[in-house]
């Protein structure tokens, strides 16, 4: 018999990619929730590597087997080789049957307004985070980070549609990167015409999306740990805006675990470029 | 011809910041919300009812016809607080049986009496 899509709801291979920790306490309710609602992966806004290792290390809770992407790769390098094998057994660590198991990752979500600051931004930052991603409403500078290497995302918040076109829709495919969608106006909206705007605008991206294939990811951005959603949730909420419930399987957690994995083999020390690693 | 519209169970759980809230409250908020996105016709069209809801677990049990199911999980997606209390209502189990709905809800109630 044909699988219907609501007999996926027990799916638990969820990503929430856009956590802003107000303090350090924040990170375990943060991780309780997700292992209550089956979500695999935190990753935490403005948290070097070093730090997201320091709240790793305080959070003390049997019921959560807090990773690193760090820790997870050294123990599967001796077996993998190439990325797709990576994602397997990243996704095998995480989804293993004691669904305990939250992994933490750092990001920074850059703001710069010019080209020069956003380049010694990146210069400064790469190696301090796994995820880099740049929030503006500047097209060129869009444009010109579409190219960059170092950048994971562009981040877009759904009740701004002027911020993307058809031609950075173009750049980002061209280039293999993702935009990402923050669906968290839908949540936050104090009146009924904040939510319309969302939604009406929301579609509008959602249109220059899809109709060039641009790659893309869902994240909520939440206020507090009960914002939290679930992988089939954050896909509901992308159909709320016109994302096609049967396309959006990738965007909550394999795009978002590609990124980690690539970058964490990029800041592992034996690393020489993509496809060489020292010591083989 | 002869259409049959066919009922989905949907087995949720409300998990709350501190009292779970009341079957009269949850059931005014997914109204609202389902009006205030889809209208009177996709509300009235939805065929919901709440079939069971316990105020001290939040399990509960909400029929609605398979047509708007999706409407339905997208209405629990997008409620964040019921009076002023910060909410998650988790879907558990889609169902077009009752039997299975029932064990699932069970099981459930059986895995909280352990924890507890």
């Amino acid at each position: 018999m044909k699988k219907t899509k609501f007999s996926e709801v027990n799916d638990f291979q969820a990503s929430e990619n856009y956590i802003v920790l107000k303090n350090d306490k924040d990170a375990e309710y943060y991780s309780e929730m997700a292992r209550k609602l089956q979500i695999s992966i935190l990753v935490l806004d403005n948290i070097t590597i070093s730090q997201r290792n320091r709240i790793q290390e305080s959070i003390n809770n049997k019921n959560i087997d807090l990773l690193s992407p760090h820790l997870i790769l050294e123990k599967l390098r001796q077996d993998y080789y190439d990325l797709n094998q990576f994602v397997n057994g990243f996704k095998d660590v995480l989804t293993s049957n004691d669904r305990k198991k939250v992994m933490l990752v750092s990001r920074v979500t850059l703001r710069d307004k010019t080209i020069d600051k956003l380049k010694k931004s990146l210069s400064s930052s790469r190696n301090e985070y796994e995820i880099i991603c740049l929030e503006s409403t500047d097209l060129n500078l869009l444009k010109w980070a579409a190219h960059d290497r170092r950048v994971d995302y562009l981040s877009l918040d759904i009740r701004n549609s002027d911020s993307i076109d058809k031609a950075l829709c173009s750049l980002m495919k061209q280039n293999n990167k993702f935009f990402e969608i923050v669906l968290s106006s839908l949540l936050n909206s104090k009146n009924e015409k904040e939510f319309g705007t969302a939604l009406r605008n929301g579609k509008k991206i959602m249109d220059k999306i899809t109709s060039n294939n641009t790659p893309y990811i869902l994240t909520i951005k939440p206020n507090s740990p009960y914002q939290l959603r679930t992988s089939n949730q954050l896909r509901y909420l992308g159909e709320l805006i016109g994302f096609p419930f049967r396309k959006t399987k990738d965007c909550i957690f394999h795009n978002q675990l590609t990124t980690i994995v690539k970058n964490t083999t990029k800041l592992n020390d034996s690393h020489l470029f993509e496809g060489i690693r020292e010591g083989l | 011809m002869v259409v049959t519209i066919r009922d989905r169970y949907v087995v949720f759980r409300v998990n709350s910041q501190s009292s779970i809230p009341n079957l009269s409250d949850l059931k005014n908020k997914i109204w609202s919300k389902y009006q205030l996105i889809f209208g009177l016709s996709g509300t009235s069209e939805a065929g919901l009812y709440f079939e069971s809801y316990d105020e001290n677990t939040g399990l509960g049990i909400v029929r609605c016809t398979s047509k708007s199911l999706s409407s339905l999980m997208k209405i629990f997606a997008v409620i964040t607080q019921i009076m002023d209390i910060e909410v998650i209502i988790q879907v558990l189990l889609v169902s077009g049986l009752m039997k299975k709905v029932k064990a699932c809800l069970s099981d459930q109630d059986s895995q909280n009496h352990n924890v507890d």
